[in-house]
């Protein structure tokens, strides 16, 4: 297993130097300590903060529930062989909005599934052209977009229902003015009483 | 699901299939043969972190009576990575192209057809997918393909004939592990199409069960197949253990 080696074997200390911008921003802000241990990244299996190194080496830890817990962390994140080890992907902004936009067509989802959906084993992939396919079969170079969420919202049919939602709530939610106490013409039911005379 | 457009591919509660879902979602399975359609199903093209290239295959429901079992809510196939099929009634090979791609480099498909004109397209499939064992015989003889079909775990069957679960029977005793299971499509027309539907399927079940199968389940194909139904079962299922006093 490559990834046991991986603890095992020893780490350098990468000698980069302290980032510039850092050092301005912890002196800017009151209390400096604080705000300089939010701004350090959190260590990985490729790089660990100072304190953690020995010497300026990274030492496995001895206790073996804490080797295994580091091991577990290290191995990569799939669906499983059922499933042809299908690798989770990394959760990037547009894949996640790619994946609320799926689930927001699925209403019934409750929180569990939501969180599941947090951790979900999903790729994205392009329906493969075909050059046996009509024009029906095809998108234009227009159409193409990069991102699942781009290609819904444009869709005709999706800004449309968009728009007449957006006009229907805006119509509700209008104070009503001087619109209610109208006589809108002759027969209406405000001259009833004067038809009857 | 037009050429071009993105999707996202997730794993199916069932394994070795997946979902691709888009504008609109679609049942797929991942491409044994990359690059290569079988009956001109659209294809999708994923490109892991790391590189490398994975292709899914589109799988329609309209075609394959498998698919629409699996879309119809059936609770288990039995068919999956590393399973060693027996395919009854292979035809041109559009399903068994599909079943070979879920039970992957791992598994096997024995695929048995009568017709030569199918069985063409069947070999045609099979030269570019090494688990699937194409067999131009008559399914009512299992003897003559015994030597080239092992023990299997799953047997379907497809071949829409009156005496189907004879033939099924015959197979399991020659091929089917004892406790293996059987998937079976029932055409009601084929069998006989002067009685009501839901009363063939009752009484195919209970030809099924004369013969030490045990069905589990019964799904109808409805949306996608007029009077079909698929039973899901086990063969020779070991008793139960009753619990230790």
């Amino acid at each position: 297993m490559p990834e046991s080696k991986a603890v095992i074997g020893l780490r350098w200390e990468p000698k980069l130097p302290a980032l510039p911008f850092q050092s301005k921003t912890t002196s800017m802000s009151g209390s400096g300590s604080v705000s300089r241990s939010r701004n350090e990244p959190q260590s990985t299996s490729l790089w660990k903060p100072n304190q953690q190194l020995i010497d300026g080496l990274f030492l496995p830890p001895n206790d073996p529930s804490k080797v295994n817990k580091l091991l577990r962390k290290q191995v990569k994140d799939t669906a499983g062989t059922a499933w042809f080890d299908m690798p989770a992907p990394t959760l990037t902004p547009e894949l996640k909005k790619d994946l609320q936009l799926l689930k927001s067509n699925m209403p019934h989802l409750n929180g569990f599934e939501a969180l599941l959906l947090h951790n979900a084993k999903a790729q994205v992939g392009t329906v493969v052209e075909s050059v046996t396919d009509y024009y029906s079969g095809r998108m234009t170079k227009k159409e193409k977009k990069p991102t699942l969420a781009d290609e819904l919202l444009s869709d005709p049919a999706v800004r449309q229902y968009r728009k007449r939602k957006v006009r229907e709530i805006e119509e509700h939610n209008r104070p009503a003015g001087n619109e209610k106490w109208k006589i809108k013409g002759r027969q209406t039911f405000k001259r009833a009483k004067q038809r009857r005379h | 699901m037009k050429g071009g457009s993105k999707v996202i591919v997730e794993p199916h509660r069932h394994e070795g299939v997946f979902v691709a879902k888009g504008k609109e979602d679609a049942l797929v399975t991942k491409n044994m043969v990359p690059g290569e359609a079988v009956y001109n199903e659209k294809r999708i093209a994923v490109q892991n972190e790391d590189g490398t290239k994975v292709e899914y295959r589109v799988w329609n429901p309209f075609r394959s009576k498998l698919a629409a079992a699996i879309l119809g809510g059936v609770d288990n196939i039995w068919i999956k990575p590393g399973a060693k099929v027996l395919y009854l009634g292979a035809a041109s090979g559009t399903t068994v192209s599909h079943v070979s791609d879920v039970v992957g480099p791992n598994g096997v498909v024995y695929a048995v057809e009568f017709s030569h004109r199918s069985g063409r397209d069947l070999v045609n499939m099979a030269k570019k997918r090494t688990n699937v064992i194409p067999i131009i015989e008559d399914a009512r003889h299992p003897a003559k393909y015994r030597m080239l079909v092992g023990m299997v775990d799953v047997i379907f069957s497809d071949v829409a004939q009156p005496d189907q679960a004879r033939i099924l029977a015959l197979n399991a005793s020659y091929f089917l592990k004892a406790g293996g299971h059987f998937v079976i499509s029932i055409k009601a027309n084929c069998i006989d199409s002067t009685v009501p539907a839901e009363a063939v399927f009752q009484s195919e079940v209970k030809k099924l069960q004369q013969e030490q199968f045990k069905p589990f389940e019964q799904v109808t194909l409805e949306p996608f197949e007029r009077d079909h139904a698929c039973v899901v079962g086990g063969y020779r299922m070991p008793k139960k253990q009753k619990a230790a006093a």
